[in-house]
């Protein structure tokens, strides 16, 4: 199995219910507490395992703003786990989920320089590392009905964006997703083979102005019955 | 028809409520700029003014939270490139905007996707010094900015024949008309008097006393509804580091 997800940046409008959704399950799920820092200070900053980033493309007026959702991309080449000293860092054999043993992480921040997709956060409450487990203390639940046994960011996307699935089955929703609409990796470049894909968002078309034609001779008519 | 007189039941008294009625109570839609529009100079308020609720507080009814705030603790004043640096406004500089009630200092950001006419905002993130458990130097206090400030329930101009003011909102569903609003928008310039308050919002307020009893919110905050479990892993998985 290659569990992960599928984003279409073609309807994501940057609402934040994953983030929020994540951070709600996840500081009580394996991996928790996310701790905060200066909560109702200046400048409130705290770990969360999913974030989206909004950009602006284009000049106005043919100008698109895109959000980008960015979790942990479960890397089938993790350079997170290879430079881990401790052994806390690791990728699930059976279902390539890259998760980290907070008993072992000694919040040494070595993954987090390693990660190109600025996955990893430092807990500073905890002092150890910090990443999206895809929910596995959901997905394996069987107390929970099986719709329910996906990651709590799929569960809450109110655009249904996300998709959680198993990319080695080829008839898989998110295998068939990335196969018709191209879903694309991010930065493939560099070679780390990240799991998860996204959906380009359409291209803006530009949009032409309808010529309206005058039909000036029968709304004349028209208006001279109706005046009558 | 109440307002023409032609109606049994209750009939409004006062000539204005009439004709305020037979206009436009029309059964059939009909366009008429704004009512606070029609009283503002458009030469010299040239922006509309919106303000927008973020998507991630419209299941908190805008209240700010400890993660919610770190997604969004101060808004900006968004506007269209082109019109920010026509009017000499930096990308995050400060500026006035000023409508017919009132006028705030706001924190501009530049975009690319909104309509060069039209300046607009988050609103509700802007919370009063002393308020909502927030420290005393909490971004919502010093840089958020409401537009409430410049929004007056009744509408600018000559009072009608009576003395009474006519209320700015919608003739016929009562709806405050908040989103009528212009105003004109100038660079926090180089003659301001107390360069110290530059990069803060304006108008300002007294702190708001505690309550009895506050505690102030701690400086981390790290709470789960058990310790975290560690999902059990096999040795050959530890030594191997779940490599195939």
């Amino acid at each position: 199995m290659k569990l992960g997800l599928v984003v279409d940046l073609d309807t994501c409008v940057g609402c934040h219910a994953c983030a929020t959704a994540c951070k709600q399950w996840n500081t009580s799920g394996t991996i928790g507490p996310l701790s905060d820092e200066r909560p109702h200070g200046k400048d409130p900053s705290g770990s969360w395992l999913n974030r989206i980033h909004s950009y602006e493309v284009g000049d106005s007026p043919h100008s698109k703003t895109v959000n980008i959702p960015m979790s942990c991309m479960h890397c089938e080449t993790a350079d997170c786990v290879t430079v881990c000293p401790t052994g806390a860092s690791y990728k699930r054999e059976e279902d390539g989920i890259v998760l980290i043993d907070q008993d072992k992480c000694m919040g040494c921040n070595l993954c987090s320089w390693a990660c190109p997709y600025g996955a990893r956060e430092l807990d500073s409450d905890s002092g150890t590392m910090k990443k999206c487990t895809l929910c596995v203390d959901r997905i394996y639940d069987e107390q929970l009905p099986e719709a329910e046994r996906q990651p709590a960011c799929v569960l809450t996307c109110p655009t249904s964006s996300r998709v959680f699935g198993d990319f080695d089955d080829p008839d898989s929703e998110v295998s068939r997703l990335t196969r018709e609409r191209a879903g694309q990796q991010l930065m493939p470049e560099l070679g780390y083979n990240p799991v998860n894909t996204y959906l380009p968002p359409r291209n803006p078309k530009q949009q032409e102005s309808i010529a309206v034609t005058p039909m000036q001779g029968v709304k004349q008519l028209v208006n001279r019955i109706i005046n009558r | 028809m109440a307002g023409q007189g032609l109606y049994d039941g209750p009939q409004p008294t006062e000539e204005h409520h009439k004709e305020r009625l037979k206009t436009y109570f029309d059964p059939l839609p009909f366009y008429y700029p704004p009512l606070e529009q029609q009283r503002t100079d458009a030469k010299e308020y040239p922006f509309f003014a919106v303000n927008q609720r973020p998507m991630f507080m419209y299941h908190s009814w805008d209240s700010q939270n400890a993660w919610l705030r770190q997604i969004m603790s101060q808004n900006y004043l968004y506007m269209h490139r082109s019109k920010g640096e026509a009017l000499g406004i930096k990308d995050f500089g400060w500026a006035w905007v000023e409508s017919h009630n009132g006028r705030i200092r706001a924190q501009v950001k530049l975009m690319e996707g909104v309509n060069p006419e039209t300046v607009w905002t988050w609103n509700a993130i802007a919370k009063q010094q002393g308020t909502w458990g927030l420290s005393d130097d909490a971004n919502e206090s010093q840089q958020g900015f409401l537009m409430n400030h410049l929004i007056n329930e009744l509408l600018p101009g000559e009072a009608e024949a009576d003395g009474h003011r006519m209320t700015n909102s919608d003739p016929i569903t009562g709806q405050a008309a908040w989103y009528d609003l212009r105003v004109k928008i100038t660079p926090v310039g180089a003659d301001e008097t107390d360069l110290a308050e530059q990069n803060l919002t304006w108008p300002r307020f007294d702190k708001v006393k505690p309550l009895p009893n506050f505690t102030p919110a701690s400086k981390v905050s790290s709470y789960s509804s058990h310790p975290n479990i560690n999902i059990s892993r096999g040795w050959r998985d530890i030594f191997s580091r779940g490599a195939k």
